[in-house]
């Protein structure tokens, strides 16, 4: 059906005036929508990545492609133009033709060379200004990967614990210590199911004093003393090492933030640091999910500022509106319970991490922060077995 | 014929190979390093199978010091098969060494007992100066305890190192004077 009135238009075109404009338009047209089927195919077999079409139409990924097309007929139109028209020209008149005859053949290969001097410059310029911008939309394939490290039980308490409080002390301890033994086999588990990034984890405790004392005074005064003093132990390893990879901290008393109230976790360019204690303590029910979640999204919100031109941790929905993306501020524990247990990126976050960083890291982004692969059965033995723990919903 | 006194070669090749071994093995003395290791090895039962030791080589002990204000001990912990980590607790673990007749109290923060110090140490260093939280089971690790020098007067005679999660203190006695005790006690029998 489709087809017999696609056949009715093109005769019926054919017969009109505008038909030697409009038959190369179409050609090119064609040939356009072609290879963007194609580029989209090649994305679904490449990287199993299926995108919607408003996504595909908004990423890197069509750019290119239109502008390595549109690269390829400059080019060519730059090669062709003008010479079917002097193809015409011949044979000449007689007249022209002894006046051409007349000419030094000198001047003619001179005006012949200018000719193409001319082309081939264009087509050098054409060539340029797509590879320019192929460069500028091609997406972070390499991020770097994300060192996770504990600090120590009770490094940003407040005060020494009472001595009645010192049964329960020791149970957060243990249950904290366990919870640090979960994480970093689930950073294994992470780490062997995608290659987009790599967590490492830190085996010795964070503790306070890694930073110099001035450092230590100036975060003891600071509104969140974690993150100031993560911030200060990170920028004194890039002064001792040269570099030092972006890194998260865990840790099990409350971030701080004054009248405000920090919750769950802060984040300040390449150093986040995460609590357990918003979660209500590190033996609390759902806290590896927690956990795992938190560090997904920390590692996304890391790479995002590094790459994609964020001054500022990426925010979702305004305060107080929430739909359980990762990148909105939940308000408590019920909405981030919620959060955790539905994890899932916006589409405007998804496009971001499509142009950011290509279909192999949003795939991962999306599949890690959903929790699939912590719920599989496998992994689920394992945590049971091992572990001996239940996750939520199990 | 040829082939006769090719073997006999080999042969007497061997021989001198042999008697060689032999004499270098059967050279006298003892390696100019006396050491000596105390070990809470003959009370780990009572302790969950955990051993701590440490090994003093005289030498460096009485030359090197840390800054000139303190002595390293450098304590290796073990944990046998156990049924949960080992917890450790930074303010609440004591290591104390017995030193001419005194006790004194070790210090497994250097950065409390001298920030100054502290500070000045490369990152790595540091780290792996801090006390660890856990020692998981079947595994093993080295802490570092620090010493003020001026509270040493005589030579160490042992070490009792607290651990706040098991029932009772490790003590640490010289391992060669419980093998001296042990053959000693061998041929009264």
């Amino acid at each position: 059906m489709i087809g017999e009135l696609w056949r009715v238009l093109l005769d019926y075109l054919k017969r009109t005036p505008y038909w030697p404009v409009l038959e190369p338009l179409l050609l090119v047209g064609f040939l356009y929508i072609g290879v963007c089927i194609v580029s989209y195919q090649y994305l679904q077999w490449r990287y199993q990545v299926t995108l919607d079409l408003p996504l595909f139409l908004q990423s890197y990924l069509l750019r290119q492609v239109s502008v390595g097309f549109a690269a390829v007929v400059g080019v060519f139109i730059a090669l062709t133009a003008g010479r079917a028209a002097k193809a015409q020209a011949q044979p000449p008149a007689p007249g022209a033709a002894a006046a051409v005859q007349g000419t030094p053949p000198v001047g003619r290969g001179r005006r012949l060379g200018s000719d193409w001097v001319g082309r081939i410059g264009l087509v050098l310029l054409i060539g340029a200004m797509a590879l320019y911008l192929l460069q500028v939309w091609t997406p972070e394939f390499k991020v770097s990967p994300i060192r996770v490290r504990f600090a120590a039980f009770g490094t940003f308490a407040a005060a020494a614990p009472h001595a009645d409080q010192d049964r329960g002390l020791a149970k957060a301890t243990a249950d904290y210590q366990r919870l640090r033994e979960i994480t970093q086999y689930l950073l294994f588990e992470i780490n062997h199911r995608q290659r987009a990034w790599q967590l490492e984890f830190e085996t010795s405790p964070f503790r306070s004093d890694l930073v110099s004392r001035a450092d230590e005074d100036r975060c003891t005064e600071d509104d969140t003393p974690p993150l100031c003093i993560a911030e200060a132990f990170h920028t004194a390893m890039i002064k001792a090492h040269g570099a030092h990879p972006p890194f998260v901290l865990i840790t099990a008393e409350p971030l701080g933030g004054g009248g405000t109230r920090a919750w769950f976790w802060l984040n300040r360019g390449p150093v986040s640091v995460v609590t357990t204690s918003d979660w209500g303590g590190p033996g609390s029910a759902g806290s590896i999910e927690y956990l795992a979640y938190a560090l997904v999204v920390q590692s996304v919100m890391i790479h995002m500022q590094a790459h994609c031109g964020l001054a500022q941790p990426p925010t979702g929905a305004p305060e107080g509106v929430v739909v359980g993306n990762v990148f909105d501020l939940q308000p408590g524990i019920d909405a981030m319970r919620a959060a955790v247990l539905t994890g899932h990126f916006s589409r405007d976050d998804e496009r971001r991490l499509l142009n950011c960083f290509g279909p192999e890291y949003m795939r991962t982004a999306v599949s890690l922060s959903g929790l699939d692969w912590l719920r599989s059965a496998s992994v689920r033995d394992t945590l049971r077995k091992v572990y001996a723990v239940e996750l939520l919903g199990s | 014929m040829q082939s006769r006194e090719i073997i006999m070669r080999i042969a007497a090749g061997i021989a001198v190979a042999v008697v060689a071994t032999g004499a270098l093995a059967a050279g006298g003395g003892t390696l100019n390093d006396p050491q000596e290791t105390y070990t809470s090895n003959w009370n780990a039962a009572t302790n969950d199978g955990v051993i701590a030791s440490v090994t003093v080589q005289f030498v460096s002990y009485e030359l090197n010091s840390v800054a000139g204000k303190y002595k390293l001990i450098p304590v290796l912990l073990r944990a046998g098969t156990r049924s949960a980590p080992l917890s450790l607790a930074l303010e609440q673990d004591r290591l104390v060494v017995s030193s001419g007749g005194n006790t004194i109290a070790a210090s497994f923060q250097l950065s409390a007992l001298d920030r100054t110090l502290w500070d000045s140490l490369s990152p790595d260093t540091k780290r792996r100066l801090t006390y660890p939280e856990h020692l998981s089971p079947n595994s093993a690790m080295m802490v570092y305890a620090f010493v003020p020098l001026g509270d040493l007067k005589g030579p160490i005679e042992g070490f009792e190192y607290t651990i706040k999660s098991l029932p009772a203190p490790l003590l640490l006695q010289p391992e060669r004077k419980k093998k001296a005790a042990a053959l000693a006690g061998d041929t009264s029998v």
